[in-house]
């Protein structure tokens, strides 16, 4: 039980993909215009993740080392499409507004390398732990970073056609380079500069 | 590195190799530097020698997998060992058909109602009066009815290249000879120009227009199409569209 902690919380902040392992920074950039796609894209990575390094682990095994990559790639590409057809029958408008980015997760890189680094070398119950933390690690980050560029570029957070909150000043004239993707790189840079000066990260 | 060569060479020497593992021997990177200074002479090296050589061997023996195993077992094991992966690939590949086949049955029927509600929307722009569609697989064409199901129009997609890439219009008809009017679904144009486009009147020339009139109009023709200003291009894929594919398409219709 303390093995199964040990990898969840890991994944959170020790080894939060975005902050500190550096993998899956497009999609970070691209979807988290808005806090919705970014609550959306980490549900999917975070179910694609899980469900992966499940089976992964659970044949690791029996695969051979001459064909681990293309075995590994047809599971998650399986999973992936799972995870597409659910949301274009369940939230169409979500799809529409992921577009390209919720296919793509076939190659992210923090999927093939969490499988191929630790799926493929550990037991089940630790595979789901460091899955399960790695994709909350994943899902913090995207929405610190979604509600950060929402919140000053439009001035405010709506979430499924619901208006949350409206800031007063900044809902009237909002800082509209923080929707665009060198606003993203801005924050994205900066919050990574705040954690490393607090010590939240350490080298 | 917390390394403790004495007790390294104390378990090697009792055959426990599982505890040289608590004092780290992972680390030894077998300098000798312990042997050299060791007051009483114990060969420290020759202990951590033998303990890595007997993990390693006894980690290869746990981890080996199943194919390896196969082949120091089986008889014909050249034969296993070639076909293991091929056998192992159609096995993940059937399981995660069968998953995916197990999603599409519950998902596929949503994603075509929406697909054929999003037609219906857009269907609804020329013919505001239009409740029900048909769609012949073999024409491609929509029948559409209204409330009291009767036949009021025809409509079908069409394609012709624009400036930039090509330019999808949904034609809609009221009878053979008469265009109800057309809508553009999808166009990579540039912004500026086809901005300019829509805002002149180029699109209600294609409301209630004769077949026979549509053409790009020449100064030495009678009737006609006019283009916009700056962007005639984009004009002339949009009525080729409608035209090439009108044409082709009318001869299905009774």
């Amino acid at each position: 039980m303390s093995g199964f902690i040990k990898e969840f919380t890991k994944g959170i902040v020790t080894s939060n993909p975005i902050f500190v392992l550096a993998l899956g920074l497009c999609p970070a950039l691209a979807v988290t215009t808005s806090l919705e796609n970014a609550l959306g894209l980490s549900a999917a990575v975070t179910f694609v993740l899980l469900a992966s390094s499940t089976i992964i682990s659970l044949i690791r095994n029996y695969v051979p080392s001459t064909v681990r990559i293309p075995t590994f790639i047809i599971i998650i590409a399986t999973f992936v499409t799972i995870a597409n057809m659910v949301f274009q029958a369940y939230v169409p408008a979500l799809h529409n507004a992921l577009g390209i980015y919720l296919p793509l997760i076939v190659a992210y890189c923090i999927i093939l390398s969490r499988a191929e680094a630790f799926a493929s070398k550990n037991t089940v119950i630790r595979s789901i732990a460091d899955a399960l933390g790695i994709g909350i690690g994943f899902t913090l980050a995207l929405v610190l970073i979604s509600s950060i560029r929402e919140i000053l570029g439009t001035g405010g957070i709506s979430i499924f056609g619901n208006n949350l909150f409206t800031l007063p000043g900044l809902g009237d004239s909002p800082i509209h380079i923080f929707i665009l993707p060198a606003g993203a790189f801005l924050v994205v840079g900066l919050l990574l500069a705040l954690f490393r000066w607090t010590g939240v990260i350490k080298h | 590195m917390h390394l403790t060569p004495a007790m390294l060479a104390m378990y090697a020497k009792a055959g426990l190799y599982d505890y040289c593992q608590n004092y780290h021997i992972d680390y030894c990177s077998k300098c000798g530097a312990c042997v050299s200074v060791c007051p009483a002479k114990i060969p420290l090296l020759r202990y951590v020698n033998i303990a890595q050589r007997e993990l390693t061997r006894e980690a290869a023996k746990n981890k080996a997998p199943v194919a390896v195993r196969l082949e120091k077992g089986a008889k014909n094991g050249a034969k296993i060992k070639r076909f293991y992966p091929i056998a192992l690939i159609i096995t993940v590949v059937a399981i995660m058909l069968a998953l995916l086949t197990f999603t599409g049955s519950f998902t596929l029927a949503e994603i075509q109602s929406h697909l054929d509600r999003q037609t219906m929307e857009t269907i609804k722009e020329i013919f505001p009066e239009a409740n029900y569609y048909t769609f012949d697989e073999d024409t491609e064409i929509y029948t559409l009815y209204n409330n009291g199901r009767n036949d009021i129009g025809y409509a079908f997609y069409g394609r012709s290249f624009g400036y930039r890439a090509y330019i999808y219009v949904l034609v809609g008809l009221e009878d053979k000879e008469t265009i109800r009017g057309i809508v553009v679904t999808s166009h990579y144009e540039d912004w500026p120009y086809w901005n300019s486009l829509e805002e002149s009147n180029f699109f209600e020339q294609f409301t209630s227009l004769k077949l026979e009139d549509c053409f790009s109009s020449y100064s030495w023709l009678p009737g006609g199409v006019d283009a916009t200003t700056g962007a005639t291009v984009s004009c002339r894929g949009v009525v080729n569209a409608v035209r090439d594919t009108a044409l082709e398409k009318v001869k299905y219709l009774d």
